[in-house]
């Protein structure tokens, strides 16, 4: 057998190493950053890095859907999440990759966990960012972790959005998917108490909310948080339930496709075209069970083009354009799955299986 | 700091260039699997689907399908043949492609049905080296491999 050994210029994941010094960052900014071989199953440009933060005995909370919970079984540096491996590199061999590709770069975040030194470290990994690089900085943060001071810091370091993964929307499935589990329990009430202060300080359109759809909330449940969240000019951001194997949740169903299709519909309209709550039907349940749009033709053609596909791509932090920045590419469905929310503007078979998704003709009143 | 790997290119062995498959040919029956270069560059597999033994194939059918992290892709056939054998344990641990792509990760045997097929595909060590090296450069232009 002859073999010729190929040196590749590819860089193998450092061992067990531990925030600030080191970070986790997503398979997909790996992949983006050049650190991690791989390609997309469609092309497009990506440039939206998330990094998590790693510790020994990782996230201290316990939620029922999460890929880093405490008791699902698995070292912390083995677990996925949402259902991805997380590489761990050096900080600042993160830092110089970001800057080496700045000119893709649309926005970079540091995803906190629940943990004694999450504050701490993302203080010193944001200054260690905004030291070196201009590409906008999102904190998606722990609330447990944080008070008004430590929030003011953070902006003062130089991040300039603040993202809360609130994800279960009511206090009912919040409490049980959150709070009511065996270890590490979180607190509705400090997870507002964070999101209105980061709104005061942060300012409006600069805080956002996760919220996701499948951990057992009804239709009108998200339907209100939208509303609420608008009000006081907080974006939500909406995220698919995708099963993590082996956590509590691992054996859920992910929504169905067309609730999720009308959701992602209808929070577009509430926030673009200024959609009346009184125009979305409930049943008794709280599942959405029509839409009557206002007549003219504005209407009609958001029903023609279906807004070319925008209501259906990714909910993130925007990039210095205005668009959105982070895509997080197959973070809520696999490959061979449709996209539940698109990195890129869906195209024209695209936006054809999404109307036979949306089952127009049963929903619109 | 992280440290650099490398990757063995066998060149004992048959090269489809279409697909980027190696190719090893024993009293015709091709074994194949995927090169190191097409491996690496895919990412991470999840899973692997193929034919059920005893399914005829033309060349240039498809006939594997592999997902990765964030990749899903369909293989084509490099002959016109039956398929005589998958390999099992990389349907279980997908996996096993990344980690050992001429061994453990081999895909499946193809009966050959036209063994002049064989002439599309590069052989001996000057050609294939010649061919990888051409391939690399292709891939590392695409962006899909990782630099240091």
């Amino acid at each position: 057998m002859n073999n010729i050994p190929f040196p590749l210029e590819v860089l193998t994941e450092d061992e067990k190493k531990y925030s600030p010094d080191y970070v986790r960052i997503s398979a997909a900014s790996a992949m983006a950053l050049r650190l991690k071989s791989g390609r997309f199953a469609r092309d497009f440009s990506f440039g939206g890095i998330n990094l998590l933060l790693n510790y020994d005995n990782g996230c201290l909370s316990d939620c029922s859907y999460c890929g880093l919970a405490r008791t699902r079984p698995g070292e912390y540096e083995e677990k996925s999440f949402i259902r991805v491996e997380w590489p761990l590199y050096s900080t600042d061999e993160v830092i110089e990759r970001i800057a080496r590709y700045a000119p893709q770069m649309t926005r970079l975040c540091i995803s906190m966990v629940t943990h004694g030194r999450a504050y701490r470290d993302t203080l010193d990994i944001t200054r260690r960012i905004t030291e070196k690089v201009d590409t906008p900085l999102s904190l998606l943060v722990a609330p447990p972790t944080l008070n008004r001071e430590k929030l003011q810091t953070l902006k003062d370091a130089g991040a300039d959005m603040i993202g809360v993964g609130l994800d279960a929307v009511s206090k009912e499935t919040f409490f049980k998917n959150r709070t009511d589990v065996p270890n590490g329990s979180l607190s509705w009430d400090n997870y507002w108490d964070i999101i209105y202060a980061s709104r005061d300080i942060y300012g409006p359109w600069k805080v956002n909310v996760h919220t996701v759809v499948g951990l057992g909330e009804t239709d009108a449940d998200m339907i209100d948080i939208f509303y609420h969240l608008y009000e006081r000019q907080i974006f939500p951001y909406l995220f698919c339930f995708n099963p993590e194997p082996d956590s509590r949740m691992g054996q859920a169903p992910k929504p169905e496709i067309t609730r999720w299709r009308r959701i992602q519909l209808v929070k577009h309209l509430i926030e673009h075209r200024g959609l009346q709550r009184d125009r979305i039907e409930f049943d008794a349940d709280g599942k959405m069970i029509g839409l009557r749009l206002p007549s003219g033709s504005e209407w009609e053609s958001v029903l023609e083009n279906l807004e070319g596909g925008i209501p259906f791509m990714t909910d993130g932090c925007p990039g210095e354009d205005g668009e959105v920045g982070c895509t997080r590419p197959y973070g809520s469905y696999r490959p061979t799955e449709s996209y539940r929310d698109f990195p890129f503007r869906p195209e024209k078979d695209d936006l054809y299986y999404i109307r036979q998704e949306l089952k127009l003709d049963e929903f619109l009143l | 700091m992280s440290q650099k790997k490398q990757i063995e290119l066998r060149t004992d062995l048959y090269y489809d260039p279409v697909e980027s498959l190696w190719i090893s040919v024993q009293d015709g029956i091709a074994r194949m699997g995927l090169s190191p270069l097409l491996q690496e560059s895919t990412g991470s597999f999840v899973a692997v689907r193929f034919p059920k033994p005893g399914t005829s194939l033309e060349k240039g059918e498809s006939f594997v399908s592999l997902e990765a992290e964030k990749h899903v892709g369909h293989l084509k056939s490099p002959f016109t043949g039956v398929v005589m054998q998958v390999n099992e344990e990389v349907v279980e641990h997908p996996r096993l492609i990344n980690t050992d792509p001429y061994e453990l990760g081999w895909l499946m045997e193809i009966k050959l049905s036209r063994p002049e097929e064989l002439n599309d595909c590069i052989q001996g060590e000057e050609a294939v080296k010649a061919w990888f090296e051409a391939e690399l450069q292709k891939y590392n232009d695409k962006g899909w491999l990782a630099q240091a």
